[in-house]
């Protein structure tokens, strides 16, 4: 039994009360605005430049009825993530956010984003125009589109955000980011520090508080696992792939089967933390970093940049194994999936190709699946 | 199954459908129905003969532009339609299916879209000298189809990014260069060198076909009866999207244009009682064409307006200038209105409920893909936009637009029709 450790409990309470955390509901007593925002080419420092809390909106940990998002919202090809999210937006779950950022990586963010604004009143700024391609054009073209993000911003709130609050937040983000690749590298050892279900807790966690709170426990973290030499005994490693995931009881689930999640690869996940802003023209930096070339959606293209990102991370993590997640009617994965499996398991990790809803339980096709995974991975590590 | 590179090509199922291609123009009504058969056969004939003869031969998503192809003499096919239609031409949908599917291509995937990738597992596509696709900005999988058949074949691609806002001069220049990087990409991989002033030429020739198709919208629009046949709409945007930019294309929309005209001179249509007209949201499922003929003869039942085949936007056509050739190409790629359908919703939904005021509809039906993500996720706020802002009613048809041919299909169609009539006729009843 690994040793509780504080930090991580008080990261397990920000998420105990979904959506409106305690963090969020005492930053809004106090007068402030918060800003969810859709998909991660979304620029919180620009939000957090403006004194305002970025918040991401996401699904709960449970699966959940979708009767009225499926009212507009088609449900036969819509994906599970869109629903759940215009359907927490019709129950007025999501009421705490002075307005919604997002925007267009693939069809299903978008239309919910152009058909939630139709039938819910939170306001929804602008989206920003998310090139699928990545070269020198896409950077230069996103680079306008933050900026004209940083002016929405501005006039909706009738503000105005400084360039040294841009630059200060890129520095408060980009620890976050040192500290979670340090977090990240150490899940590479023998026997890591944190189960796969609690990097998730750590990350759903990040996106629903202020940053530089999340900042001082993650630090804190840090330094309790260091003190405690706290270590997760793994025979197995296991890598989920997927577009998107946040539901710790299923990570929970995968890894009561004996393996521990050391990696991942969802926008949820390492996508959303991987890469910093770096140095030059602040806006420029951000453009360039929030387009994540180095460890890219499923809708880039490219499609080597994934496979080249999956290929390097396998072998740094000694995967035994991926259990590729494709929820249904997330069109980008399903296409992209192909490009990469058979690299992988030519590689000799081998893949599990699986169907899933978003924030779907651990049902029992679904298990008996991953556990004849699980138990063939166990046979090649024993032979 | 892996996905592995295909060895073995064999022609024979494509150049089989040239064959059924001409059996079916035996059965044309409309003039430009024949017309149609006989350009694509001599498409598909030059696909085969350059696949042959080891002449450079480019195979491209919708929406790619065509004019490039005419003006650097290259043989090039649009693989979603074609493989679509090579589908339901030779009825061979449960082996593409199946090699699609074993390749992790799951079936919520559109149709038009996976047929091309079951094509290419098969081996039975011509093997393109590359690929060039778009991201349609927003159409998940015609921007990412293109990958697993370019990994297939181990051909290379190149995809054209298009922008979510368009009619900005930022989003043209974005176009302009992506496009003019197509070229060079093009030109790297065939050999060919663009020919500039034939580039200019192909500009002027689809703004042709472009004026052609606002004047067809127009007669459309007013005539009564309709002088359209039903089904023929995506006739001529298949021909346009695979001939823009020639005088092949011009000439089909031209025949069309006169058959309409002829039609209207006679006071005569296609139905033989016109007592329904009907906005039609996408495309027919092709499939059931034996419903349209029946909509037509039986129901009366007419399309008085596809907005997505003939509502071309007059006033920014007249922008463009095809003296400058990658604008002009950018601007098309903006103007077609299919395409309207992949981007802002606004838009979208503008274009529509002016059509259906335009057109005087009756109603509208929506017989929308159940497998197209931009489609379905829309079908609600495009009913409620139709009944506020145009007051009609909307039929949302959930079915496989390409490949269904059951009778129970049919059964089940005519039936939701049926009774939407009985809706149109409650509606005529309250405004008499």
């Amino acid at each position: 039994m690994a040793k509780a450790l504080r930090a991580l409990e008080e990261m397990k309470k920000v998420n105990a009360s979904f959506p409106f955390s305690e963090p969020a509901k005492k930053w809004k007593e106090k007068g402030k605005k918060i800003v969810g925002w859709i998909c991660i080419n979304v620029p919180e420092e620009i939000i957090h430049a403006a004194g305002m809390m970025p918040f991401r909106i996401t699904g709960g940990d449970e699966e959940i009825t979708l009767d009225r998002a499926n009212e507009y919202l088609f449900s036969g090809n819509t994906c599970s993530y869109s629903r759940t999210i215009l359907e927490l937006q019709l129950r007025g779950e999501y009421g705490f956010l002075d307005c919604i950022a997002g925007a267009t990586p693939c069809e299903g963010v978008m239309r919910l984003l152009e058909v939630g604004a139709h039938y819910h009143d939170i306001p929804i700024l602008p989206l920003l125009d998310t090139p699928r391609k990545i070269n020198e054009r896409a950077y230069d073209f996103y680079h306008v589109e933050v900026a004209d993000f940083k002016k929405y911003l501005e006039q909706f709130f009738g503000i105005k955000i400084s360039d040294e609050a841009i630059v200060n937040s890129i520095k408060i983000y980009n620890k976050t980011r040192v500290s979670l690749r340090k977090l990240h590298d150490m899940m590479k050892k023998d026997a890591p520090p944190v189960s796969g279900t609690e990097m998730m807790e750590i990350l759903n966690a990040s996106v629903r508080m202020p940053r530089e709170d999340f900042n001082i426990l993650l630090d804190d973290l840090l330094e309790e696992i260091e003190t405690t030499g706290r270590f997760i005994p793994t025979t197995l490693r296991i890598m989920i792939s997927g577009a998107v995931l946040n539901t710790t009881p299923f990570i929970k689930a995968v890894e009561g089967l004996g393996v521990t999640v050391v990696t991942d690869d969802f926008c949820t996940g390492s996508r959303y933390w991987w890469e910093q802003v770096e140095s030059g023209e602040p806006l420029k930096a951000i453009a360039k970093r929030y387009l994540n070339a180095q460890c890219p959606c499923p809708r880039t293209n490219p499609s080597n940049l994934r496979s080249d990102w999956l290929k390097k991370i396998a072998k740094e993590f000694r995967l035994d194994g991926i259990i590729a997640l494709t929820m249904r009617n997330c069109a980008p994965y399903i296409f992209d999936l192909p490009m990469w499996k058979t690299q992988i398991e030519d590689q000799g990790t081998p893949v599990l190709d699986l169907d899933i809803e978003y924030g779907g339980g651990f049902s029992g096709q679904v298990r008996t699946r991953i556990e004849a995974f699980i138990e063939m991975l166990s046979l090649e590590v024993a032979t | 199954m892996k996905l592995r590179k295909i060895k073995n090509f064999d022609l024979t199922m494509f150049e089989q459908s040239i064959a059924v291609m001409e059996q079916m123009k035996s059965h044309c009504v409309a003039r430009s129905e024949t017309m149609f058969f006989d350009m694509m056969m001599k498409l598909f004939g030059d696909v085969a003969s350059a696949v042959k003869e080891g002449r450079p031969f480019i195979a491209s998503g919708m929406s790619f532009p065509t004019e490039i192809y005419a003006a650097m003499g290259i043989v090039g096919l649009e693989y979603d339609m074609a493989g679509s239609c090579l589908n339901t031409y030779l009825g061979c949908e449960d082996e593409i299916w199946s090699a699609a599917t074993a390749l992790g291509i799951r079936p919520e995937i559109c149709s038009p879209q996976r047929a091309p990738v079951g094509w290419f597992a098969k081996g039975w596509f011509p093997k393109p000298t590359a690929i060039v696709n778009t991201s349609m900005d927003q159409c998940d999988n015609m921007s990412q189809n293109a990958n697993v058949m370019a990994a297939l074949y181990d051909v290379p691609i190149f995809c054209i990014n298009r922008p979510y806002r368009w009619w900005s001069q930022r989003g043209l220049d974005s176009m302009a260069g992506e496009i003019k990087d197509a070229i060079t990409f093009l030109e790297e991989k065939t050999g060919r060198k663009m020919d500039w002033d034939k580039l200019k030429e192909a500009a002027r020739l689809t703004v042709r076909q472009m004026e052609i198709s606002i004047e067809i919208h127009k007669i459309l629009a007013a005539a009564r009866p309709c002088p359209v046949k039903s089904g023929t709409g995506f006739l001529i945007h298949w021909i346009r999207m695979a001939f823009a930019g020639t005088q092949g294309g011009v000439d089909y929309c031209q025949a069309f244009l006169d058959e309409m005209k002829e039609l209207v001179a006679q006071g005569t249509g296609y139905t033989p009682k016109e007592n329904y007209r009907l906005i039609n949201l996408f495309t027919f499922p092709v499939g059931q064409h034996a419903v349209l003929d029946w909509l037509e003869q039986e129901v009366g039942a007419v399309f008085a307006a596809e907005p997505m085949y003939f509502m071309y936007n007059e006033s920014e056509l007249a922008k463009v200038d095809p003296s400058k050739p990658l604008d002009a190409l950018a601007r098309f790629y903006y103007l077609e209105p299919y395409q309207q359908f992949y981007g802002p919703l606004a838009e979208y939904a503008d274009m529509i409920v002016n059509d259906a005021i335009e057109s005087g509809a009756d109603g509208a039906i929506n017989f929308f893909n159940s497998k197209c993500r931009m489609g379905g996720a829309v079908t609600r706020v495009i009913k409620d936009q139709l009944r506020k802002k145009a007051g009609i009613p909307t039929l949302t048809v959930d079915v496989e637009m390409i490949f269904d041919k059951s009778e129970a299909v049919e059964k089940h169609l005519k039936k939701q029709l049926e009774q939407f009539f009985l809706v149109l006729d409650t509606a005529k009843k309250k405004a008499a």
